[in-house]
């Protein structure tokens, strides 16, 4: 895999993205302002479902109404998420916050699966109730957590400490990052 | 110009330079700013702290004020939606000024020449003052504009007018042009629907997003210049 993102990292897209003065600030920009669509609205659908605010406010009105523009917020994240990402792909591919970002997300998802198959299955017997059953509101609490610490671990991403030139070679971090062998540690930059 | 000394020699330098560098520079001195950058852990968390009070921010504005120009909760009326988000607004933004002033500390002296710093401390303070002098006035007015209302707004879009026409690159404005554009649509269809809200408040409530809008691009934009 390591070498795939080691040719990706070579063809000249990526090396124009991640070298042009403006394009690649202008995704950065957009992959934090929508955050504010995307987290903002799940909060207030997860809080919803743990029964914190909008009480009166059925659930199947919040997945009509709210959840769209979650989703909406949702792809645009991962379409300037994928681009910053073939932009400097080693790097994010050796970074140990990224890729604790990427198993969150697919817990996210997981979650996600559970409330959509087997959770709402009943879904229209406590539609209106101001505070749902607790396997929804478990749901809420992991699906709000996860997001959480997702938007922390992408945060961390920016920082070097654990960075594969800074961790012991031997050790279990520089395996969980995959560090390349000490002689071409120079690449991952 | 004016003038200012460097050991005692007198040189041409600017009123900023002479009369706001030396409050800039005792802020970076000073022990708490110290703290910030000796400390490895402050920033970073103070950034993750920025971030996510900034999503709940966009949670509470989107709720309470896309409702008003279109996609929300159509079962609720937009004044009992935005007195419900209210606490979140004011929590998220008491979130956001903390740990924003922790990460201004860290790099006091850079943020002094920084234009988009200046840039979001201006729209900053013309977004608060617009939310909730004008558009929460509007709201709960139903689009009556009460001269209290019309004195902030004024105010505040003058600010913001200033900041627009004095202090952004090119690409800012387009940005900005476009964004309008977008909500101009929103506020235009938002029209044609049955239980739409009257279109002073629909302006105000547009308005209210592109300011914050605004305001967090060029926060995002200080770590580029």
């Amino acid at each position: 895999m390591r070498d795939f993102f080691l040719w990706m990292n070579e063809t000249p897209w990526s090396v124009a993205l991640r070298e042009s003065f403006y394009v690649w600030p202008i995704l950065e920009a957009s992959h934090v302002m929508t955050l504010m669509l995307f987290v903002g609205t799940i909060i207030m659908v997860d809080l919803r479902m743990l029964g914190l605010v909008y009480r009166n406010v059925p659930l199947s009105e919040m997945d009509r109404r709210i959840l769209p523009l979650t989703v909406a917020g949702f792809i645009l994240l991962v379409i300037t998420g994928l681009l910053l990402f073939y932009a400097k792909p080693l790097v994010y591919y050796h970074s140990l916050f990224f890729r604790l970002k990427i198993l969150l997300i697919v817990a996210a998802m997981i979650n996600i699966l559970v409330y959509h198959f087997r959770i709402q299955k009943d879904m229209a017997a406590w539609d209106s109730d101001p505070k749902p059953p607790r396997s929804a509101r478990i749901s809420a609490a992991i699906s709000l957590s996860a997001w959480v610490f997702v938007v922390i671990t992408g945060r961390m991403i920016a920082y070097d400490w654990y960075n594969c030139e800074k961790l012991d070679p031997n050790g279990v971090m520089s395996a969980l990052a995959d560090c390349p062998p000490i002689e071409f540690a120079d690449v991952t930059e | 110009m004016a003038t200012c000394y460097y050991e005692g020699e007198p040189y041409d330098c600017s009123f900023t330079d002479k009369y706001f560098l030396p409050i800039a520079d005792s802020i970076d001195q000073s022990t708490i700013a110290m703290a910030v950058k000796d400390s490895m852990l402050i920033v970073p968390w103070a950034g993750c702290f920025h971030l996510l009070s900034l999503a709940l921010l966009g949670g509470a504005i989107i709720m309470a004020d896309l409702r008003v120009i279109g996609p929300g909760l159509h079962s609720q009326s937009p004044q009992s939606l935005n007195r419900r988000m209210q606490p979140f607004l004011i929590a998220a933004l008491a979130v956001l000024v903390l740990s924003g002033v922790m990460l201004a500390l860290g790099e006091v002296m850079k943020l002094f020449y920084s234009p988009p710093y200046w840039v979001k401390m201006a729209t900053l303070v013309s977004a608060v003052l617009f939310t909730f002098g004008t558009r929460d006035s509007l709201i709960r007015n139903n689009g009556r504009l009460t001269p209290l209302a019309i004195v902030f707004g004024l105010v505040s879009l003058l600010l913001w007018g200033w900041v627009f026409i004095a202090l952004t690159s090119l690409l800012a404005r387009v940005a900005f042009l476009i964004m309008i554009a977008g909500l101009g649509i929103l506020v235009w269809l938002s029209g044609r629907s049955a239980d739409s809200m009257p279109l002073m408040a629909r302006l105000g409530s547009a308005t209210t997003i592109a300011l914050w809008m605004t305001t967090a691009v060029a926060g995002r934009w200080i770590a580029f210049w």
